[in-house]
């Protein structure tokens, strides 16, 4: 999942930052209403995470113009402003959700989470297909039942596959949710992560779709027998 | 009346029946002696004129028809009437009831009387000797008149002093009567009319009563006696000034209360990320920031008690002669150790020979924060320069950096409270200028902000008017 925060206290987005990323979010920072304007506008975010007092251009500004320029994706406003009327402008100008400063990190993580799961359509907190459960909060995944240890990057890369679940999700669009603007990629990063998670998890839960990206297998086959592949190969994997 | 709280009522009703006592009573003593007077002049002329009329009479008749020795002839009046009483009460078709205190009496050279009223003394009525004279019979004062007619009878006409009295007394209650009636009404009046100014003024303490604390809005000054305007117009400047003094007061609250919260936010965020953090290097590293922002809390917070004191009505500046050179020089040394930390040449001309009128502390604080706010934007290795000069009437104080400066079109902007620029590691409240700017104010000198032509940065002048020595 990958976040947009937009805070012009360099200390404050330090540490929103460090917290979002432990909770193997992607963040991108933005210390000015403007750019993040042009930002949101320009898409691929899942959740932005707003302050109000911005330069350049005022947070409300910031969200007047992301909705005229019909962007959809779910803005949590993070404010000091603790009057009424402020969160009722923020709101009905088409901010989905509103903290005050200051405020639990695990508030902030929880409301992003749900912002999330509103954007994707979705009730329950806990992503799952067939054999294979998710939960964003706790950062656990479970294979049939037994529980999976997974660095920050393969479980975000799940989170995006189930996200994705039924469809197939574009390398484009993965490796916008896996990584930020100031993170060097490695050209073969994704595909290393797919080989990971076939590892640990199993062979047929990734579908390479070539050309276009990754999907997840079916439920349906999922459910069938296992068919563990253990002399898998990621060398001989192709890209998609 | 007692000591007991004032009421302007009840003074000024006994005041009033006392004057008017007291006025009735001197008019009535001035109509008694008036009357008694008139009616002295009247009635004296009435007896004279009586026992001549008497004397034309009785003269002739009673000389030439020799009366028996001892037995004079007597007259008797109407006996008939009532004692007492006014006008036509004493009055009938038979005579008048104060035909009693009338008399006289007729009596020979030998003294003898030969003709007399029932309503008089068997004796004569006063010595024999022509003119008036006053005399008691019977322990009542009478008034007499005596004539010896020209064949040597004697006339006397008398009456009773106390007609004069009565008539006196009836002109002087006359006089008080009207005033006295009228006393109950103009008590009435007063009364009247200090309730209704009364209840301006209690309606004026209602109003003032049912508002709620922070409810300063001005008093209606129309409904109030004239007298009462005054009160109403001061109070409403008062409560004018008040509403300011709360304005300033919840504003700052509100900004400050704001202010603190982005920096508490920085706080809990970085001691949530202390909590989880999974290695050594992420603990020192939220450690690290955790710090930072301690300090930013720290300095956030002195500031806004300095700004705080700086507010414009919080304290008038004291005038002593601060010798700003000194007092440059103290501040500098202050904090100098931060900016050669960094590597930043920091210059400081400060003669010693100027002295302007102020508060120490503040012209410090003033100082240090012109100076603070130019380390802190000012790069590793770059330039500041602290110079003091006399110009005449005026000393100024400028302070230039080799940092980003302001733009001419933000520099109104960084005046205000709060204000960061754009585009620093915003480790700045936003408090500093606002401080400087306050003291300033209050000092009554000037500031204004351009670009340090030699060094590229901000420079800040600061004039303050000059104490001449001595």
């Amino acid at each position: 999942m990958r976040i947009l925060l937009v805070e012009d206290d360099a200390l404050l987005g330090e540490g929103i930052q460090t917290a979002l990323k432990r909770a193997a979010l992607t963040v991108d920072w933005l210390r000015d209403g403007a750019s993040a304007l042009a930002a949101i506008r320009d898409g691929g975010f899942d959740v932005v995470v707003l302050d109000l007092g911005l330069p350049r251009l005022d947070g409300m500004q910031v969200i007047r113009g992301a909705r005229a320029a019909r962007a959809s994706t779910p803005i949590l406003v993070l404010t000091a402003r603790d009057r009424v009327a402020d969160r009722v402008e923020a709101l009905d100008l088409g901010a989905d959700d509103f903290l005050g400063k200051p405020f639990d990190t695990g508030e902030l993580l929880a409301r992003i989470r749900a912002l999330h799961r509103r954007g994707q359509g979705q009730a329950q907190a806990c992503l799952a297909h067939g054999p294979l459960e998710l939960d964003p909060a706790a950062l656990e995944v479970r294979w049939r039942g037994r529980g999976v240890d997974l660095p920050r990057r393969e479980f975000a890369l799940l989170r995006a596959l189930l996200d994705h679940a039924g469809r197939v999700a574009s390398r484009e669009a993965l490796q916008q949710t896996l990584y930020g603007w100031d993170e060097d990629v490695a050209s073969n990063a994704l595909e290393v992560h797919v080989h990971h998670l076939r590892r640990k998890l199993d062979p047929g839960l990734i579908r390479t779709v070539r050309g276009v990206g990754y999907a997840l297998a079916p439920v349906a086959e999922l459910q069938a027998a296992p068919a563990p592949d253990p002399t898998h190969d990621p060398a001989t994997d192709p890209a998609p | 009346m007692t000591l007991q709280p004032f009421s302007a009522r009840r003074l000024l009703i006994l005041a009033l029946v006392l004057v008017v006592c007291a006025v009735s009573a001197v008019a009535a003593g001035f109509s008694y002696r008036a009357g008694l007077v008139e009616s002295g002049e009247l009635f004296d002329a009435k007896l004279a004129h009586s026992a001549r009329v008497l004397a034309a009479l009785v003269d002739q008749p009673l000389a030439d028809a020799p009366v028996a020795a001892g037995e004079p002839l007597v007259v008797a009046v109407w006996q008939g009437g009532p004692r007492e009483g006014v006008g036509e009460a004493l009055v009938s078709v038979e005579g008048h009831a104060y035909e009693t205190k009338l008399a006289f009496e007729v009596l020979d050279a030998e003294g003898r009387v030969v003709l007399r009223s029932d309503s008089g003394p068997p004796g004569r009525l006063a010595a024999l000797a022509p003119g008036f004279a006053d005399v008691a019979i019977d322990g009542e004062a009478w008034r007499v008149f005596t004539l010896r007619t020209p064949r040597g009878l004697w006339v006397q006409a008398g009456e009773r002093g106390d007609i004069r009295a009565e008539m006196a007394g009836e002109i002087a209650l006359g006089t008080m009567a009207p005033m006295l009636l009228a006393l109950p009404v103009l008590a009435l009046l007063v009364w009247a009319v200090v309730a209704w100014a009364s209840r301006a003024l209690a309606r004026l303490s209602g109003q003032l009563e049912r508002r709620a604390a922070d409810a300063l809005a001005p008093l209606p000054p129309d409904d109030v006696p004239e007298e009462l305007r005054g009160l109403v117009l001061a109070l409403n400047g008062l409560l004018g000034r008040l509403g300011e003094a709360l304005e300033r007061e919840r504003r700052f609250t509100a900004d400050a209360a704001h202010e603190l919260r982005t920096p508490l936010a920085a706080l809990r965020v970085h001691a949530s990320n202390l909590r989880e953090a999974r290695d050594d290097a992420e603990r020192a590293a939220s450690q690290a920031s955790l710090d930072a922002g301690l300090r930013r809390m720290e300095r956030l917070v002195t500031q806004l008690l300095e700004l705080a004191r700086q507010e414009p009505g919080a304290q008038p500046a004291a005038r002593a002669p601060v010798a700003l050179g000194a007092c440059v020089r103290a501040a500098v040394a202050d904090i100098a150790l931060a900016g050669l930390d960094r590597g930043i040449d920091l210059e400081v001309d400060a003669p010693d020979d100027l002295v302007v009128a102020g508060d120490d502390v503040a012209l410090g604080v003033l100082v240090r924060n012109l100076v603070d706010n130019a380390l802190r934007y000012t790069p590793p290795g770059g330039r500041v320069r602290v110079s003091l000069a006399g110009e005449g009437v005026v000393v100024r104080l400028r302070v230039e950096d080799s940092g980003p400066g302001i733009p001419p079109e933000e520099r109104a902007a960084a005046l205000a409270r709060f204000h960061r620029g754009l585009g620093h590691a915003a480790t700045g409240s936003g408090l500093g200028l606002s401080i400087v700017q306050r003291i300033v104010e209050r000092h009554g000198g000037g500031l204004v902000l351009d670009e340090a032509p030699g060094l590229g940065g901000l420079r800040v002048d600061v004039r303050l008017p000059a104490q001449r020595a001595g």
